[in-house]
């Protein structure tokens, strides 16, 4: 009798196990799938494989037919939009790095005033909702005088994406012994090498970490970058959003595949380092 | 031979530092510590645990300020010298290694960061590593190393830079007993080499008193006795320094002077007959005899006393038998045989009572505590 159960247990744990596994997974199958089907119509139904998608994407082969001509981008464009989207994440990270990473180290080596207030407040823009964070930086920009531009956009994705650094590093200070500073001192080195020779490397994992999630979510921020882009300033996502207002078609599943395939590396970059390190 | 020199490397001068611990209470770790360490001299904190030794060391290499006081080297004032500046390593009490260097790595640290060529680099580190029999482990991660070899390491990172202080914070420690005996021949060879000044705590009293040439007894951020490891022995100033250094009876009293002789009546016992210079008839006094003072026979010459006990247990402990017993009134007593007469020679057994003989010249008086 309890074997019984134990294995009907067991049953609905596997099923529960696949079940999560294609929620989480099939959608993205099927996105990659669809990106090869030459049905321009309907891209449910197969009726062959195409680079075509991929090719049109990057304006390697003229849009065919009439119909496609009413929305296939100008290749020039897509460029263009990619490399807004990879100045902002590249810029925006790299600097929110800098930031959430000196945070870290203040609020982990020293005491001052206010201390916990402050560590609270770095939460904020975490659990913020996103539209009210936009907003917010949109009448900020446009009280201060700030033109739109992708400037804006750099400045308002480091405000939420130093917090992620921020919690990253932290985490990983804390599980630093800190008489390893005291014994670099001790050894005649000055804060200066202290931090490049001990305190860097040991807190590597987290900065890189931190840098490449903080690069992924400005890569694909939509909803505050949408109130502060300008109107002649379009990223990546924003680009997608715009063409999928249009109409789904299998141009976008192939740049989707693009973006899976961008941010798989980037996540195996980042596991890579980690274990590395460990 | 080496010479310790009456010349001062190292002052601490009314030292006072104390916590505000998170029980919202005050801790004082060093409740105003004077202390002078000579060129070249062997030093040992020895203390409770929580007596600030830690503390102390951490005040003098500089990663802690003092509150009040000062600590100067050579008469020059530390206080504004920053760690990195001060000539004086530390080996930590939990080593820190840095785990992402190799042994050669960590050992090669201090070299590096005072920009010593390379390839004198190399020479010293494989020189130290032997000194420290680590030879051939020069590529391990401190992860891949025991306890003891991480200990050593940590030793050997501290003794490459040839500091004028070494300060070693239960340094030895991790170390199995052979080994622990042969690092500490190899620091005595280099204080007699090198010449390297050195500040050792310790738990172990039996290394403290074999390695110092003075023991500083701790207790309550306070040093309660400074002086050479016979003076701490067999001269302690208090009860609590006799009772922290070797095994020792002590038995509090009245002192009683009367004519040329005099005695100390315990309460409720008998009376243990003394020689008590720099007392006064009626003193409260506490009177301590090491387990070594007394002797089945009477076969002595001079004057002396004896104490009756019954025995209770006996201990072997190699080269000794030790006694434990009681006094007519209670009080426990030790007493030492040397095993080579034998406890069959002697026909000890638990529950037979014995006479302990001492001489006059053995009991030692110290001032009651509690007065
Ligand atoms: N940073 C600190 N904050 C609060 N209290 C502290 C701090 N550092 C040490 N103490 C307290 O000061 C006292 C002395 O500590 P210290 O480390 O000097 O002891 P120790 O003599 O080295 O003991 P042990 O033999 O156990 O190593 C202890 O009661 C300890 O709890
Ligand atoms: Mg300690």
């Amino acid at each position: 009798m309890s074997k019984r159960r134990f294995s009907s247990g067991w049953t609905a744990l596997h099923i529960y196990g696949a079940a999560f596994l294609i929620f989480l997974y099939a959608p993205l199958a099927l996105i990659t799938v669809y990106s090869f089907n030459s049905n321009a119509l309907n891209m449910a139904v197969w009726t062959g494989f195409t680079f075509d998608w991929y090719r049109t994407l990057f304006g390697m082969q003229p849009a065919g037919a009439a119909f496609d001509a009413a929305f296939t981008e100008n290749p020039d464009r897509i460029f263009g939009v990619l490399r807004n989207s990879l100045i902002v994440a590249l810029s925006a990270s790299a600097i929110s790095t800098v930031i959430g990473t000196a945070t870290a180290l203040a609020t982990a080596r020293y005491d001052f005033v206010g201390k916990r207030i402050y560590q609270a407040l770095l939460f904020m823009p975490m659990i913020m909702p996103d539209i009210v964070l936009g907003i917010a930086l949109l009448i900020f920009f446009v009280g201060v005088g700030f033109k739109l531009s992708l400037a804006t956009i750099i400045i308002g994705h480091c405000t939420f994406l130093s917090s992620y650094v921020y919690i990253i590093v932290a985490a990983r200070l804390a599980g630093m012994d800190n008489t390893l500073e005291v014994a670099s001192a001790d050894l005649g080195a000055g804060p200066v090498t202290t931090f490049r020779r001990v305190t860097l490397p040991l807190i590597m994992p987290g900065v890189i970490g931190g840098f490449l999630l903080a690069f992924i979510i400005s890569l694909d921020d939509v909803v505050i970058t949408y109130f502060i882009a300008g109107v002649d300033t379009q990223t990546l996502p924003l680009f997608i959003l715009a063409m999928v207002r249009r109409g789904i078609r299998p141009q976008i599943n192939a740049l989707a595949v693009l973006l899976i395939m961008f941010s798989f590396v980037v996540a195996s970059a980042g596991l890579y380092f980690r274990s590395r390190r460990n | 031979m080496r010479q310790v020199s009456e010349q001062e490397v190292l002052r601490v001068d009314g030292a006072r530092k104390s916590f505000r611990t998170p029980e919202s209470g005050v801790v004082t770790p060093l409740d105003g510590i004077t202390l002078s360490i000579r060129n070249n001299e062997f030093l040992t904190l020895l203390g409770p645990s929580g007596c600030g030794k830690t503390t102390l060391l951490k005040t003098i290499a500089g990663f802690e300020e003092l509150d009040e006081g000062e600590i100067f080297l050579e008469g020059r004032a530390m206080s504004a010298v920053p760690a990195h500046r001060r000539p004086f390593n530390t080996v930590f009490q939990n080593y820190a290694l840095f785990p992402h260097m190799t042994v050669a790595g960590n050992v090669g640290y201090g070299l590096q960061v005072a920009g010593v060529k390379r390839a004198e680099e190399t020479a010293r580190v494989t020189d130290v590593l032997r000194l420290v029999g680590l030879s051939g482990l020069e590529r391990r991660k401190p992860a891949q190393l025991s306890g003891g070899q991480q200990q050593r390491v940590a030793l050997a990172r501290a003794l490459i830079n040839r500091p004028r202080v070494l300060l070693l914070d239960e340094s030895l420690s991790a170390l199995d007993r052979k080994l622990r005996q042969s690092m500490q021949i190899e620091l005595k060879n280099l204080q007699n080499t090198v010449g390297i000044t050195f500040i050792f705590v310790t738990h172990d009293q039996e290394e403290a008193l074999t390695m110092s040439d003075r023991i500083a007894v701790m207790d309550k951020g306070r040093i309660l006795q400074l002086g050479t490891p016979a003076e701490i022995y067999d001269t302690p100033k208090n009860r609590f320094v006799a009772g922290f250094i070797g095994t020792s009876n002590i038995f509090s009293g009245t002192l009683a002077k009367d004519g040329g002789t005099s005695r100390v009546d315990i309460e409720g016992g008998p009376a243990i007959a003394v020689t008590a210079d720099g007392f006064a008839s009626g003193d409260k006094v506490d009177v301590m005899l090491r387990p070594e003072h007394f002797a089945l026979a009477s076969g002595r010459t001079g004057a002396g006393g004896s104490l009756d006990a019954v025995i209770e247990n006996i201990v072997f402990v190699g080269t000794d038998l030790h006694l434990h017993g009681r006094l007519a009134n209670g009080l426990p007593v030790v007493a030492l045989e040397r095993h080579a007469r034998g406890a069959g020679a002697l026909s000890l057994a638990p529950g037979q009572t014995v006479t302990l003989h001492y001489q006059a010249t053995a009991p030692h008086l110290m001032k009651s505590q509690a007065a």
